[in-house]
């Protein structure tokens, strides 16, 4: 099946036509999927990750109405959708992880996307900015990356990730530091780069 | 937009560094494909929360999933029988019973003739690491694998690697190799352990060979040989049928199947619950006052519960399962298992709405409300909202004593029109009541913090009891 725009996508789901519904499993499963898999962060397993996948698909087709094109894509807003479906998710797991004890078994940091295929040159000039922030944050060490991406996309409070890797609150503050630190240097070497290349 | 709580020092990186926290979209861009089978199950779950109706007939579960199947088929007749005679067995449930048999690794599962099945562990080294096969089981609808790796380095773990770190290839003894369906993984300091669902075998063989192929050096390669049997020649103890409790608090405890082996008793456990009300967990394993199920006989004996072989949660992939310290004492004539606990939650209690104008919660300031909420039959109080940032706000609960053995855990806080937020708990340990909820909505509307308070989670104890008779060949095989 060829793939539909957004807008069509949109309008089928404004319009209540399943068809709709089927083009964003079809289209963003895979994405939806991939972003519930870095949310969990290696909790729970398989079924927890389609039956959130599912979820926010259902709710990206009852709540259609709500999404504004002028404000963010299709694509992002079902993934916002996603991640807070997720994390409602990873609370009820987190607690079915607590140990006898009452204390969190260690999650260890899961895996961030690899960098994605080289973009079309017109992609990577119209998003050059975020492209530039996110080929920095692909080239931190993986630990360092998903402390940041854990910290502050998926916005897991401190306290909790602290625990979760079995840190002490100031031993996490360190390593927040110090992936800060690297990352921007990172985008300051990559500024730096591309201001000289103008 | 900056989060909720971040601090002023990661609030300054984010804007200096640009990072735009709420685009999402360049974290998953290179996102693999789905295999179809959970596109099709993911578009099957989609359709039925959208409340439409499935167009066509469901898309089969994938080959391995099909050997849980007859479990869901098993537990049906159960309940129905179990209204009529629970302990006299008929003679289609002694034909489900003789399909059950204790599989190394895998659990009580159904294992008829032709089903191949790994007699015992096979464990390899490489590279310091060490490869162990805990569990196989093959037949016509489906292979299923469990493994473990340890000795990984830990300054590099598999949940580092980008990607799954190996490729693993199963092939019969005639070099036949079978497809890789699925998979599902848990990683912990070290180790890595999973499962692999493979294709069912296109004809009968005498060993699998597993062989893994790293793709990240954080795995050696492996390869194994993993001998197998017919499950009816394995010697494998067969399941037999326990029996179901009296119903309390609308609750019936049943044990569909249960076997020993050597000094353990494993014991499969099912819950009947009406509709609306979603089983989680059996027993409170956690906080002070820990309630969890114990077997005893009839002359009084206790058999330990083995916690760590035991499976409390609801689970996707395999049965609540219990496994006791044995041997039974020979002179015993019945098994009785006590279930002080279970934990559930009610899907059916009609949400209830909360609205206050923000400018009655100046930030920092709590507002005292001690509002009494009724959430379906269930009772609580809050206590008081307080405005922690511009979007971030506490409710301090008091979800009431335990009343008629229903215990109020947790209730969930969201947007009273759609919308996205988060949310965190804080628990009190001793009862494992929520006593905070944090709120961060996305967005606020008119002025007013307008919620809904639903899906309360409830601890309901109702000290089941489920006997067990011991028939002749039950207790000694």
């Amino acid at each position: 099946m060829a793939d539909l725009d957004e807008q069509t996508i949109h309008r089928q789901l404004l319009a209540r036509d399943p068809a709709g519904l089927d083009a964003l499993v079809d289209q963003l499963g895979h994405k939806v999927y991939r972003l519930v898999q870095l949310v969990l962060g290696g909790l729970g397993n398989q079924q927890d990750v389609e039956e959130v996948v599912s979820d926010a698909l259902a709710a990206a087709w009852e709540r259609a109405s709500e999404f504004d094109p002028a404000r963010s894509t299709l694509t992002n807003w079902v993934l916002m959708l996603a991640k807070y479906a997720a994390l409602d998710r990873r609370r009820a797991l987190r607690r079915q992880n607590l140990d006898a004890a009452g204390q969190a078994k260690v999650i260890p940091l899961e895996a961030a996307p690899e960098p994605a295929a080289a973009a079309s040159e017109e992609e990577v000039l119209a998003e050059a900015d975020q492209a530039a922030v996110h080929e920095a944050l692909r080239s931190l060490p993986p630990a360092e990356r998903e402390l940041l991406v854990r910290r502050y996309f998926f916005e897991e409070p401190l306290a909790e990730l602290a625990r979760d890797l079995g840190l002490t609150r100031g031993a996490l503050d360190t390593r927040l530091w110090r992936a800060r630190q690297h990352l921007k240097q990172l985008l300051s070497e990559e500024r730096g780069v591309r201001a000289d290349g103008r | 937009m900056a989060g909720r709580d971040f601090t002023a020092e990661e609030r300054e990186f984010l804007k200096s560094a640009g990072l735009d926290i709420n685009q999402l979209e360049p974290l998953v861009a290179d996102a693999p494909a789905l295999p179809q089978d959970v596109l099709e199950r993911i578009r099957t779950g989609a359709r039925e929360r959208a409340g439409m109706a499935l167009e066509a007939e469901p898309a089969a579960l994938p080959a391995a999933r099909r050997r849980f199947r007859p479990w869901v088929a098993a537990a049906a007749l159960l309940v129905i029988a179990g209204a009529v005679a629970l302990s006299q067995s008929d003679g289609a449930m002694a034909a489900i019973q003789r399909l059950v048999r204790l599989v190394p690794g895998i659990g009580l599962t159904e294992a008829d003739v032709g089903t191949l099945v790994m007699p015992s562990p096979v464990t390899v080294e490489q590279g310091g690491q060490r490869l162990t096969i805990t569990g196989l089981i093959s037949g016509s609808d489906g292979t299923e694998l469990r493994y473990e790796i340890e000795g990984l380095p830990l300054e590099k773990q598999v949940s580092d690697v980008p990607g799954f770190p190996f490729r693993a290839a199963l092939r019969l003894a005639d070099g036949t190799e079978l497809k890789e369906l699925n998979a599902a993984t848990g990683a912990g300091e070290g180790t890595i352990s999973g499962i692999i669902w493979f294709a069912a075998p296109p004809h009968v063989t005498e060993a699998f060979t597993l062989s893994i192929t790293p793709v990240d050096s954080s795995v050696a390669p492996f390869e194994v040989t993993i001998p197998v049997v017919d499950a009816a020649v394995a010697g494998l103890p067969e399941a037999v049928e326990g029996g179901w409790s009296a119903e309390r608090l609308g609750i019936r405890i049943g044990v569909p199947y249960w076997t020993v082996q050597d000094d353990r008793i494993v014991l499969n456990l099912t819950v009947n619950a009406p509709q609306g009300i979603r089983f989680q967990e059996v027993g409170e394993r956690i906080g002070e006052n820990r309630l969890l199920p114990v077997l005893t006989d009839n002359l009084g004996r206790t058999y330990p519960l083995i916690e760590e072989s035991s499976q409390l949660f609801k689970n996707s992939f395999e049965p609540v399962s219990l496994v006791f310290q044995g041997p039974i004492a020979p002179d015993a004539d019945a098994l009785r298992l006590q279930v002080p606990a279970v934990r559930v939650a009610d899907t059916s209690a009609k949400a209830v709405r909360l609205s206050i104008p923000l400018n009655q919660l100046p930030l920092g300031e709590p507002l005292q409300l001690q509002k009494e909420i009724e959430l379906g039959p269930y009772r609580f109080t809050v206590k008081e909202v307080t405005r922690l940032e511009d979007l971030a706000f506490r409710f301090d609960v008091d979800l009431g004593p335990e009343q008629d053995g229903t215990l109020l855990q947790e209730i969930k806080v969201s947007p009273s029109r759609p919308g996205s937020w988060g949310s965190t708990w804080i628990v009190d340990r001793q009862t494992l009541q929520t006593t905070s909820i944090e709120y961060y909505p996305d967005v606020l509307r008119r002025g007013r913090l307008d919620v809904q308070l639903s899906e309360p989670v409830l601890r309901l104890q109702g000290d089941w009891e489920v006997t067990i008779p011991l028939t002749s060949g039950s207790e000694d095989e």
